[in-house]
């Protein structure tokens, strides 16, 4: 009955409005990470235009005017032979790519600055599914790593049938242990794509970076393409409001005192530094880099992922 | 620097809020979740060194904040730097005194002085104590408008006043001013008399303002004497005045003009005399009026005289009197003075030895025999008269009897008089209620004449063995005075300025005013009224005696208005003359000393305020340029 009235829901909700532009605590409010993903994928997919890639593969797609400098190979020469013009043929690029999910599901990752809105984990989670249901529709395979100071769960990847629901079901287990250790399960994650394909990580990277790019820097030398999430709540970005009190960290246990009136400016500068740092170490190894709090749209930072693939990213639609 | 208000210097304590702030902010309580720690913490440790800094600073700001509005309440003077003019305990002295009626210029004397007085107390402001002291012996303290309305509502006085005590009165209350700087401003007509005696001020500063003005004509009656004190029913008056055109007088007594005519021009140092004659329709006291052809000079152009009209009092000489005073007595009732009495039960007053018993009025001399001293003394007691004589002095001394309380003063003076023989006159205890009497005369020093409500006690016999009282031309009216005046009941007669204080020349329950209302009367000394007049005191619903009430016609004397003299007789380190009425307000506030710094410190702590809270907000932390985005 429940997931009568969610489904009765969406004719009402959509046509206002696209899923993936909604106020993601709202949306994910509404069902499942299963469904939730769907109407993200679709109101994503309603919203781009058709723009092809077009490449050299299988698949023709249209000729063109050859350019001097065009590989001879694709010059069409029976067009040549019967009407004496020089095209070359073009095709639809079709790629078959394994990508892998790492998803941090650390401690920190369970807090929110406001009750009202997602976790950071639970808005990975729905990010992911999208992601992964996506890239299934694609016909790309698709695995999961889960992590935190261990390895919690390993979703090989696949394009079979029921592959997304195993997905869903992984990425909806409860959380595990306190401390992050991303190395080991970016690690995993690069050994179960055996040809190049690309590793996803979605964390709020509240560790060192230096281990982490150091792995990721491995994972590209195997010609994987990397793409890292950064996932941030507001909270993080801008401190929190109130009186001075004893900040403590989740996982690590550290505490101090502070008061945020005085301290916010410096903060925030030491954020914006943090995060120049990550950007920064991620382009210096190839890695792409995005951010995404957690009070935006789902839509806004699948945009996001799919603008960082870059060229030799995902091939979307 | 000094304070004004150092007690609210013990706000100071309240400095330690902000140390105590900070104290008990290191307690903290409040526990938050915060996953991004590791950016607090790298924050702490790049910016420790800073924020450090930053927090010694906004607590110096805080801390100078609440020390500069403490001080500031204090009202501290400095100086150097500070706002407005010098706080000042400033005493205006203002002349009201009856010169200041003269009108001159359309305006009396009094207004200009009054608008002088203005232009300083609107000047004031809430760091000064003012008063304002009249020679009217008026206090009165206040801020600048309160005094401004008191200044307005000041009227000029019938006499002269005591302006030499209200600006010793007003240096005092200055020198209470203190740490102010302190001023006594003299607003006066600049009439000579008004300040009779030289006044020491040390370091008060003294400003005196004494317009240089054209003296109006001037028309005085000086004096208006009456012969003899008992009119039987006629008598004398004796009319000294001046001025400087012919000018007509009258006489006025009762509800009738007895006498009118026209004085010739005369200088004020050299009055015309005028004897007039006349008559009282009526008997008892009468009181009369001397007036002058009005003048822009009013007050001094009337003055008004008392006369008692009826049978001439009897007496009794008792032959322990001796034969001096039976002759002067003799002399007196020929020429109607005086009349003899069959016996003391009819008299009206009994001249006897103060050995015999006498129940009414009476004038007692001392034994010639010193062995009836113990008698004299024994009666003396019975009679309630609280002398007593003491031992016998055979030394030659001489007597004084001009005394200033005495009334009424007598017109027939026995000083210079020889004494060979006296007793020491002795007060003893009494009530309260009982009359102590007064000293009429002193000889060698010590009491000689002593009077009270019906007796006279003369400390010699008057004999030649004695004393030469009896053989002096003085003698027989001095006799008179005391038989007539002193005496016979009801016939005190006394003279007064407005506003003197005298002692009481009668025993009397009652005063009552010219337009007839009355007043009571306690014991002591009476402060005279302030209209001119007669007033009439009376006792037991009888008029016993007469207070005439004129002008100290030294106050008429304008011959020497000006402003050098008030140099001379105010001796100070800084005093200043001032004749302009409109630079006495900048005579005044232009002393030397300390300005205010309450609005400087003010100032001081909202800056520290202003910048405790752009450094709190962090307006001056250095900030990187570019945002976070994703």
């Amino acid at each position: 009955m429940e997931y009568a009235v969610q489904v009765a829901t969406i004719p009402v909700l959509m046509p206002a409005s696209r899923a993936d532009l909604l106020d993601p605590s709202a949306l994910a409010a509404l069902g499942h990470l299963e469904l939730v993903a769907r109407w993200v994928v679709d109101g994503f997919l309603t919203g781009l235009h058709r723009s092809p890639r077009k490449g050299f593969s299988v698949e023709f797609a249209e000729h063109r005017p050859y350019q001097p400098g065009d590989d001879l190979r694709y010059l069409d020469w029976r067009i040549a032979a019967r009407a004496d013009r020089w095209v070359v043929k073009q095709f639809e690029e079709e790629t078959n790519t394994r990508a892998m999910l790492v998803l941090d599901v650390s401690a920190s990752m369970r807090w929110t600055g406001e009750a009202a809105r997602l976790t950071k984990l639970a808005y990975a989670e729905h990010l992911l599914g999208a992601l992964a249901l996506l890239l299934l529709r694609q016909r790309d395979a698709v695995g999961l790593v889960r992590a935190d100071d261990s390895l919690r769960s390993v979703v090989m990847p696949s394009t079979r049938t029921g592959q997304w629901f195993r997905l869903a079901a992984a990425l909806a287990q409860p959380g595990g242990g306190t401390g992050t250790d991303l190395v080991p399960a970016l690690s995993q994650a690069a050994h179960l794509v055996r040809r190049p394909g690309f590793v996803v990580l979605v964390s709020d990277l509240l560790v060192e970076p230096a281990p982490v790019i150091e792995q990721l820097r491995t994972i590209r030398a195997r010609g994987h393409e990397v793409l890292v999430l950064h996932v941030l709540d507001p909270v993080e970005r801008d401190f929190p409001e109130g009186a001075e009190a004893v900040f403590t960290d989740p996982e690590s246990g550290a505490s101090i005192a502070a008061t945020p009136g005085e301290i916010r400016a410096e903060y925030q500068d030491t954020v914006r530094q943090a995060l120049d740092e990550w950007r920064t170490g991620l382009l210096q190894v190839g890695a792409r880099y995005a951010l995404a709090m957690t009070d935006e749209p789902f839509g806004q930072a699948l945009r996001a992922l799919v603008r960082a693939t870059g060229r030799g990213g995902m091939p979307i639609a | 620097m000094t304070f004004l208000a150092p007690l609210l210097l013990t706000l100071a304590a309240f400095a330690g809020v902000p140390l105590l702030v900070h104290l008990l902010r290191r307690r903290v309580t409040r526990r938050v979740e915060f996953p991004a720690v590791r950016f607090l913490l790298q924050t702490q440790r790049e910016h420790s060194r800073e924020r450090a800094v930053r927090n010694r600073l906004l607590l110096l700001l805080r801390l100078l904040a609440v020390l500069a509005l403490v001080a500031a309440a204090a009202r501290p003077m400095a100086s150097l730097g500070g706002t407005g003019h010098p706080p000042l305990a400033v005493a205006i002295v203002l002349d009201q005194s009856m010169s200041t009626r003269a009108v001159i210029d359309g305006s009396t004397m009094l207004s200009r002085l009054q608008q002088a007085a203005q232009s300083v107390t609107s000047q004031l402001s809430a760091d000064d104590r003012a008063w304002l002291v009249t020679n009217g012996g008026m206090v009165v303290a206040g801020d600048g408008a309160t005094l401004n309305r008191e200044i307005a509502e000041l009227q000029p006085l019938a006499g002269a006043g005591d302006l030499s005590g209200a600006v010793r009165r007003a240096a005092a209350l200055v020198a209470a001013g203190a740490p102010r700087t302190p001023v006594v401003v003299v607003l006066t007509d600049g009439q000579h008399a008004a300040l009779d005696t030289a006044i020491t001020v040390n370091n008060t500063a003294v400003v005196v303002h004494a317009p240089v003005v054209t003296i109006p004509p001037n028309r005085v009656v000086h004096d208006v004497q009456v012969e003899p004190a008992r009119w039987v029913p006629g008598g004398r008056l004796v009319i000294s005045l001046s001025a400087p055109d012919s000018a007509a007088w009258r006489v006025v007594l009762g509800d009738r003009t007895v006498s009118r005519g026209v004085a010739p021009a005369s200088e004020f140092s050299s009055p015309q005399q005028i004897t007039v004659v006349a008559q009282a329709e009526d008997s008892g006291w009468l009181a009369g009026r001397v007036e002058m052809d009005a003048d822009d000079f009013p007050g001094n152009d009337a003055r008004a005289f008392a006369v008692l009209s009826g049978a001439p009092p009897s007496v009794v000489v008792q032959p322990s009197a001796g034969p001096f005073v039976d002759a002067a007595v003799d002399v007196l009732v020929s020429d109607g003075r005086l009349r003899r009495s069959a016996s003391p039960s009819g008299a009206s007053v009994v001249i006897t030895s103060a050995v015999d018993e006498v129940s009414r009025a009476s004038l007692r001399l001392a034994p010639l025999d010193p062995l009836q001293i113990v008698s004299a003394n024994r009666a003396l007691e019975r009679a309630g008269i609280p002398w007593r004589f003491g031992a016998v002095r055979r030394d030659t001394v001489l007597v004084d009897d001009a005394l200033q309380n005495a009334q009424p003063q007598p017109s027939a003076h026995l000083s210079g008089t020889r004494v060979t023989m006296r007793y020491r006159l002795d007060r003893v205890a009494t009530s309260a209620s009982a009359d102590s009497g007064v000293v009429l005369a002193t000889a060698g020093g010590q009491p000689w004449i002593v009077a009270g409500s019906n007796y006279v006690l003369i400390g010699s016999p008057l004999h030649v063995a004695a004393t030469n009282a009896p053989v002096l031309a003085a003698f027989v009216p001095w006799l008179r005075d005391v038989v007539t005046q002193r005496l016979s009941d009801g016939a005190t007669l006394a003279a007064a300025a407005p506003n003197d204080t005298i002692a009481m020349p009668v025993q009397a329950d009652s005063l009552r005013f010219p337009d007839g209302t009355q007043i009571p009367l306690g014991s002591g000394r009476l402060v005279v009224p302030e209209a001119t007049g007669v007033y009439l005191f009376r006792r037991d619903a009888r008029t016993v005696g007469a207070l005439v009430v004129n002008a100290e016609v030294e106050e008429s004397d304008v011959a020497a208005w000006g402003g050098d003299i008030w140099k001379d007789r105010i001796a100070g380190s800084d005093v200043q003359l001032e004749p302009r009425a409109a630079n006495v307000a900048e005579a005044v506030f232009d002393r030397s000393g300390g300005r205010s710094l309450t609005w400087p410190l003010v100032l001081l702590a909202s800056l520290a305020l202003v910048a405790e809270a752009l450094i709190a907000r962090g307006v001056f932390a250095p900030r990187t340029s570019h945002p976070v985005h994703a």
